[in-house]
């Protein structure tokens, strides 16, 4: 709980005695402040958090979309179930997803095609960080960071609960039943979840779509002593998916197995607030079969480490220090080797502070230097270079934030931020030659590749309070080197040596790309506003505009970057009323006609939507029942950002109604 | 749809430019028209740890509201701690230093009659100004539960401590629930599992918890 702000005020106070019996003496108040919405808070305050029922209205098929809606965030969207967030324009390794914390330890950074290790329906809350306290869990933070928490590690002594939510959904044919049940024993905290979902192929006004049905089950049991010195706990977790990504025949087959320590001890010494650490260690491995045999597997065995210092507050200041450390090997074996077996290591160490400087102005900065290393084995392999011996990178990235954050007055900030990041590439950049199908592509890294840098510039305007309250914000983020995929004709003819012929014209043909380091632009806006029309407990209305833009260019040739979503714009209505939340959006999404190289163009659309939800007594226990419309108008789109635009657009109009109850 | 499709991608541009520098625009005279602004003398927002808080008001009672200022003084911690008190009923007569009040509970559980008699008659509260004793003790503060902060449970409380002559926690009762069982058993473990008071002899305390996301 090291990232609320807490205020504890002891005083005395009054007592009033009656003649029978001693009226108690009156403290003061004790005033506990938690943050649910962000503000400069503490060092780790992320600046967006989505949980509780927020969360559980979204979609629960992929974190792409969970986030999607939140301006400034697109999903990948390779299928219904694969789709990582994409945030202002920037992806994959650009933008670090989080577990606890640590590293989620899986595949999907290499390829849209492999879906992120961690199903929506065990995540209990996501926070969105950006600027210094991003640097905590990344040095690539222009697009921010995602840390995804799943509670399996209890930190704290938990009220006794169980609940039981089923859904089910008309788009996908969803049925997903999970459990959850928490509670303390004597000193001990314990975690327990699991969940069941199937899913069929996917519905589009264009028809169903093949080859997109989906079966996912999960568990995670956690344990932990808690007490006033802090916790200690151990958690282990297993997810298994078996998902079609819209290709006949092909299906991925995915399991992961997690064991994670963490704890906290507080106020050790005098100068820490608390010491926290954290040890994710991971065994992923997933299949793709085709036609049941299996084609290629990739596997990625590794751990994650971390500590992190909560310093105390010396007069102004307060920050967190800390040191995180990673290992993992990463393989592909199979028709797909395009890559070599590899091994990553990756060590941090990371500051982020936030110091007042009046009572109306606050600075907050932080710093991240990682030293970054990728070994490639020998590999025995028929590509554009055959049989490429053993070889290494290593890299020193350093990144800087400092954000300068100013309160106009009792209801307005303004937050002015610079960033500079490096990043290092990672093995695919460096290493991978040959044919990667989820991309369809023969993709050819550079072994002398350089760190990616990058600097970014931003301006928001906040308003915390009162009956209109929201954000607008506008960055610039422009990268002296941008690692991207440059089309360079078509792959190798490999025949010559007994392997398939990718050249033009061959029976294997397939276009080349070459991951290069370009100058890059890329500059967007983003906003959302939430006019509260009539606020009481039991009755609300409230009227919500958001919208968000983003533009990304090569900075040498001009062109546009591939798979941007440009923007869109959109209002929402939203209210309580006689127990009944509800809310209705709508949202003008842009069409993109500035393309890279053989990119196809997407047409705007609009997408309606709407939800209702209701919390009421079912025989003695809590229940809350939610019902969301979809793409009321069946409208036929697609996502900018997705990699096969082309052969698969958005799901058509879906009901999916879910039952929550709580014993 | 299509017209969007049909415009020249740098209109668009100056289009979207031009829609959120408008929304700007808009969110500002809303706000402004909304919540006239003021001066950023109150303070109504938090600055992390150490900065000014907000006080607790507890739920409105005829004697509350005569007696409290509707603005409470701000505090910066740890600096001894200005206090607002407010009593349960009826008039309203002022003390003027902690040290007599500490004293004069202290005996109140011996001869609680005897005690109120001297001090107050029934029916009266009384307001103590300024408290700049440190009470002796271990109140460490509470962090907002993970649990309570995922699922947006708020509320204000008020627990009711009947302290031993030792100095410990004997009962820890809700006397005024936050609405969320769960926060209100949270609040009562804590005290009773952090909270001790220096010895003396038995006392009761009443300690208004605000549980307050933001």
């Amino acid at each position: 709980m090291t990232h609320l702000s807490r205020s504890f005020i002891f005083a005395a106070a009054s007592l009033s005695l009656s003649a029978q019996e001693p009226t108690p003496q009156k403290l003061s108040t004790v005033v506990i402040k938690g943050s649910a919405i962000g503000g400069e808070v503490t060092a780790l305050t992320p600046s967006l958090q989505l949980s509780g029922k927020a969360l559980e209205a979204l979609s629960a098929s992929t974190l792409g979309n969970v986030l999607a809606d939140i301006p400034g965030v697109a999903s990948s969207y390779f299928g219904p179930n694969s789709g990582r967030p994409v945030i202002r324009g920037l992806e994959g390794d650009r933008l670090k997803i989080a577990q606890n914390g640590t590293s989620s330890l899986d595949a999907s950074s290499a390829s849209p095609d492999h879906a992120v290790s961690v199903d929506p329906l065990t995540i209990r809350e996501v926070q969105v960080l950006r600027g210094p306290a991003a640097l905590l869990y990344s040095s690539s933070i222009l697009g921010g960071v995602v840390n995804v928490i799943d509670n399996r590690i209890p930190v704290e002594r938990l009220p006794r609960a169980t609940t039981l939510f089923g859904r089910m959904g008309s788009v996908d044919g969803l049925r997903a039943l999970s459990v959850l049940t928490e509670g303390t024993a004597g000193d001990f905290a314990y975690h327990l979840d699991g969940f069941t979902k199937t899913t069929e192929d996917l519905s589009t006004p264009l028809g169903r779509i093949a080859d997109t049905a989906s079966d996912s089950r999960g568990a995670g049991f956690g344990l932990s002593r808690v007490g006033a010195f802090g916790y200690v706990g151990l958690s282990y977790s297993g997810l298994n998916s078996t998902y079609g990504v819209t290709e006949p025949g092909i299906e991925i087959g995915l399991r992961q197995r997690r064991w994670d320590l963490a704890g906290a001890v507080n106020a050790p010494v005098a100068a820490l607030k608390s010491v926290s650490y954290k040890l994710g260690v991971s065994d992923y491995a997933h299949s793709e079969f085709d036609g049941g045999v299996a084609g290629s597997t990739f596997a990625n065995q590794g751990w994650d480490g971390r500590v992190d210092f909560e310093l105390t507050k010396i007069g102004s200041l307060e920050g967190v220090v800390g040191l995180q450390s990673g290992r993992f090997d990463f393989s592909v074996v199979g028709d797909e080797a395009f890559l070599p077996t590899t091994r990553n290591a990756n060590d941090a160490l990371f500051g982020s502070f936030v110091q007042s400087l009046s009572a109306d102005s606050r600075l907050r900065y932080g710093f991240r230097v990682e030293s970054a290393k990728v070994s490639a084995d020998a590999w025995t392999h028929e590509g554009l270079v055959s049989n490429p011996g053993a070889a290494s990178a290593t890299f020193t990235p350093a990144s800087l934030a400092i954000a300068w954050v100013k309160d106009l007055n009792a209801q307005w900030a303004t937050t002015f931020s610079l960033t500079r990041t490096e990043r290092a590439p990672n093995f695919q950049e460096l290493f991978a030659d040959g044919p990667h199908l989820g991309t369809d592509a023969y993709e050819v890294g550079d072994r002398t590749l350089g760190k990616e840098q990058g600097f970014g510039l931003e301006l928001e305007l906040t308003k915390t309070r009162g009956a209109v309250s929201g954000s607008v914000s506008i960055y610039f983020n422009r990268f002296s080197s941008f690692i991207a995929q440059q089309a360079n004709g078509y792959g190798p003819n490999l025949t010559s040596v007994g392997g398939p012929n990718y050249s033009l014209g061959g029976a294997d043909q397939l276009a080349r790309y070459d991951f290069v380091s370009v100058p890059a632009d890329f500059f967007g806006a983003e906003t959302k506003i939430n006019y509260q029309l009539h606020d009481t407990a039991t009755s609300k209305l409230g009227l919500e505009f958001f919208g968000d833009f983003v533009r990304a260019s090569n900075r040498d040739t001009s062109e546009a970057l591939p798979r941007i979503s440009p923007g869109r714009l959109g209002a929402a209505l939203h209210g309580l009323a006689s127990g009944w939340s509800w809310r209705l959006d709508a949202a003008y999404h842009l069409a993109q006609n500035r393309l890279a190289t053989d990119e196809t163009p997407t047409a705007g659309y609009t997408m309606v939507g709407a939800s209702l939800g209701h919390d009421f007594k079912l025989a003695g226990t809590d229940a809350r029942f939610t019902l969301r419309l979809t793409n009321l108008f069946d409208v036929e789109a697609r996502n900018a950002s997705s990699f096969i635009k082309d052969a698969l657009p958005l799901p058509g109009r879906g009901l999916e109604a879910g039952l929550k109850l709580s014993f | 749809m299509s017209t969007a499709a049909s415009i020249a991608p740098s209109e668009r541009v100056c289009a979207w430019a031009a829609a959120l520098g408008g929304c700007a625009v808009a969110v500002c005279l809303l706000g402004v028209w909304a919540d006239p602004v003021r001066a950023p003398d109150g303070h109504d927002h938090d600055h992390g740890p150490g900065a000014p808080v907000q006080y607790f008001t507890p739920p409105p009672s005829a004697s509350a509201a005569a007696a409290a200022s509707p603005s409470a003084p701000s505090v910066a911690l740890p600096a001894p701690v200005v206090v607002i008190a407010l009593a349960e009923v009826a008039p309203v007569v002022p003390i003027t230093t902690a040290p007599a009040l500490i004293a004069l509970v202290a005996p109140a559980a011996v001869s609680a009659g005897r005690v109120s008699a001297a001090v107050v008659s029934p029916n009266t509260a009384l307001v103590a100004e300024r408290f700049t004793a440190n009470m002796p003790g271990d109140f460490p503060e509470p962090p907002y539960p993970r649990w309570a902060r995922q699922q947006g449970l708020q509320g204000d409380m008020l627990v009711l401590v009947e302290v031993s002559a030792a100095g410990a926690p004997v009962s820890v009762v809700v006397r005024e629930s936050s609405g969320s069982a769960p926060l209100d058993a949270y609040a009562l473990e804590w005290v009773r599992r952090n909270w001790t008071w220096g010895p003396g002899s038995p006392r009761r305390f009443l300690v208004p918890f605000v549980f307050q996301l933001r």
